[in-house]
């Protein structure tokens, strides 16, 4: 039961820092559209920034530059940055237990300081006062991060558009690129919040597709048996190249002192104007040197609606199920709210159940998050 | 010979929608006419610099007017009229169909001229039922007041009674005296693809010999 209230906990957490890939609604396909970094996540362009304040309920025009104080700190344009606080308030229940709520205050620098010749170097620093842990497993344990953390530090070069490699230390590309780093696809595939390890990678991008190949070697957060070495790559196609039917499939292998593990997926993007879908399915396939098999299935599908460009709600339904020894049968299903009142503030929302099909426990989860940002 | 004159006005019709619905009348009978358009709308898209940015819009409002003519194994269109009202132009976000009406559409004082097209005499082939022809379609366009030839071309679906239509054309903005617009660093191609996209259905008071 307890095992089942942090669970929730960590379901309950959300990333605040990371791309919208419901923008597939309007035909941005990937994220090099609106991000600096062709990944997502991270500072958004200047295009981006004139997006992000137009899908705001305040909208209008965004002017670059309009703030003061971070215009006298980007040396003559070569910086790009911001901060971010996000405060959240998460509640869960276990079955015949008391409720639990959790605050969680973060602060997030975020820099993008253009060298030159195509060159940027990168960073994103993180401080907290409660960390937002996925579920620690026999098999993939995790450990606790400091307060003051820093989750991406790369040096980035594009020689020309539609071409970019980076290195250094960051999240790993991954499909569906969803920003809510807890869902069982990200979590359990070792792609939460403080997932960050030392990689070198390539991203290439034409008009219909994209496509990213890395290797990766462990980081500075992770636990000694778990410091894992690997390689991928992830390729996506849109269908009809009109920017709103975007699939894709991605591949993963890495091992470690407790074993191996190799990780296939297949996802997809769709937008329909005002809604759209997104889903991906993943199987990671582990042998672990103690003999063990702990296969996993993970899937993931959100239908979400803009009622406005502005306000987003989202219905989200998603599973796991790991094999035994530590056999896990897990369901969720999720009503999200996403308020953008301006280009600086979003309010969501976020409630739920988590259903254990083994035990058949039902547990509520409820949750609610202020996102505030500076805008340079 | 036999002439039928046909006065469409809806909300759902799409800018060359009427020319290719009556197009396809004479598939039906010699004397009798026409169709209707229905589930239709005009969409564009168009490139920019940015290999991963495009941008996609379309209307579903226009007005048109045409005589038909059935003429043995053809119809022959005459005084096609129609028309397409900028404001109806979206492309699902409201800032950008702001900057695409005042960049692409307007005039200096503000107005919006229609998005017009007009063409005197065209003939099409006849269309078996169950089997597509293509045909084109050429005339002037008109584009925040400036006219141009312009010509679409066109698959029609016989599906009994209805009719698949598409068309497609590209616009060129420079051709119309329009600067490419540019928006945060993102410019959009001078090449404007359209796409028209419907469906037709006979029209039963004009297959009665209602108007004629």
């Amino acid at each position: 039961m307890r095992s089942v209230a942090l669970a929730l906990i960590v379901l309950a957490g959300s990333a605040p820092a990371h791309a919208l890939p419901n923008m597939i609604r309007l035909g941005y396909a990937n994220c090099v559209s609106c991000h600096v970094a062709p990944q997502g996540g991270g500072l958004l362009n200047a295009y981006g920034r004139g997006i992000d304040e137009a899908q705001s309920r305040r909208g209008g025009e965004y002017a670059a530059g309009s703030n003061a104080l971070l215009n006298d700190l980007t040396l003559g344009g070569r910086i790009d940055q911001d901060f971010r606080a996000v405060a959240s308030l998460q509640l869960s229940h276990a079955a015949g237990g008391p409720y639990k709520g959790v605050d969680r205050v973060r602060f997030f620098y975020r820099n993008v300081t253009n060298i030159g010749a195509g060159f940027r170097v990168s960073a994103v620093v993180n401080g907290e006062h409660e960390p937002s842990l996925r579920k620690s497993l026999a098999y993939d344990p995790v450990a606790r991060p400091g307060s003051v953390i820093v989750t991406s530090a790369l040096v980035q070069y594009r020689p020309k558009e539609g071409i970019e490699l980076a290195a250094g230390q960051d999240a790993l590309p991954t499909g569906l690129n969803i920003p809510d780093q807890t869902t069982f696809i990200k979590s359990r595939n070792r792609l939460g919040y403080y997932d960050a390890p030392v990689q070198a990678k390539a991203f290439l991008w034409g008009k219909r597709w994209s496509a990213v190949s890395f290797v990766f070697a462990p980081g500075t957060e992770e636990f000694q048996a778990v410091r894992e070495k690997g390689g991928g790559v992830l390729a996506e196609y849109d269908l009809l190249g009109k920017g709103t039917t975007v699939v894709g499939v991605t591949t993963l292998h890495g091992s470690d002192r407790l074993g191996r593990r190799a990780v296939g997926g297949a996802y997809t993007r769709l937008g329909f104007g005002s809604f759209g879908i997104l889903a991906e399915h993943d199987f990671t396939r582990r042998r672990m040197h103690d003999g063990t098999q702990p296969d996993q299935s993970a899937s993931y599908l959100q239908v979400f609606y803009y009622p406005r460009e502005w306000a987003a709600v989202s219905g989200i339904a998603e599973q796991v199920g790991v094999q035994a020894p530590y056999s896990e049968n897990l369901r969720a299903y999720k009503g999200e709210l996403s308020l953008r009142f301006t280009s600086n503030l979003t309010i969501g929302f976020r409630a739920g159940v988590q259903h254990d099909v083994r035990t058949g426990n039902k547990t509520p989860i409820a949750s609610a998050q202020l996102t505030l940002k500076s805008v340079n | 010979m036999k002439i039928s004159k046909i006065h469409l006005l809806s909300a759902r019709q799409a800018l060359l929608a009427a020319s290719i619905v009556f197009l396809c009348a004479p598939a039906r009978a010699e004397n009798s006419a026409a169709v209707r358009v229905a589930e239709g709308g005009i969409k564009f898209s168009v490139g920019t610099n940015i290999s991963a940015v495009s941008v996609h819009g379309g209307s579903n409002a226009m007005t048109a007017t045409v005589t038909l003519h059935h003429q043995s194994g053809q119809i022959r269109l005459e005084n096609l009229r129609a028309a397409v009202a900028p404001e109806s132009f979206t492309t699902g976000m409201s800032l950008r169909d702001h900057h695409m009406r005042k960049k692409i559409f307007a005039l200096e004082d503000s107005t919006m001229p229609p998005l017009e097209f007009k063409s005197d005499n065209v003939i099409c082939p006849h269309t078996p039922s169950g089997q597509e022809t293509v045909c084109a379609v050429s005339g002037e366009l008109a584009l925040r007041g400036v006219r141009r030839p312009h010509s679409f071309s066109l698959k029609v679906r016989n599906e009994g009674k209805a009719y698949r239509i598409s068309a497609e054309s590209v616009l060129s903005l420079t051709a119309f005296g329009i600067e490419r617009p540019c928006q945060l660093g993102v410019c959009v191609s001078d090449d404007v693809k359209l796409k028209l996209d419907f469906r037709a259905n006979e029209s039963v008071e004009l297959r009665a010999g209602a108007v004629r």
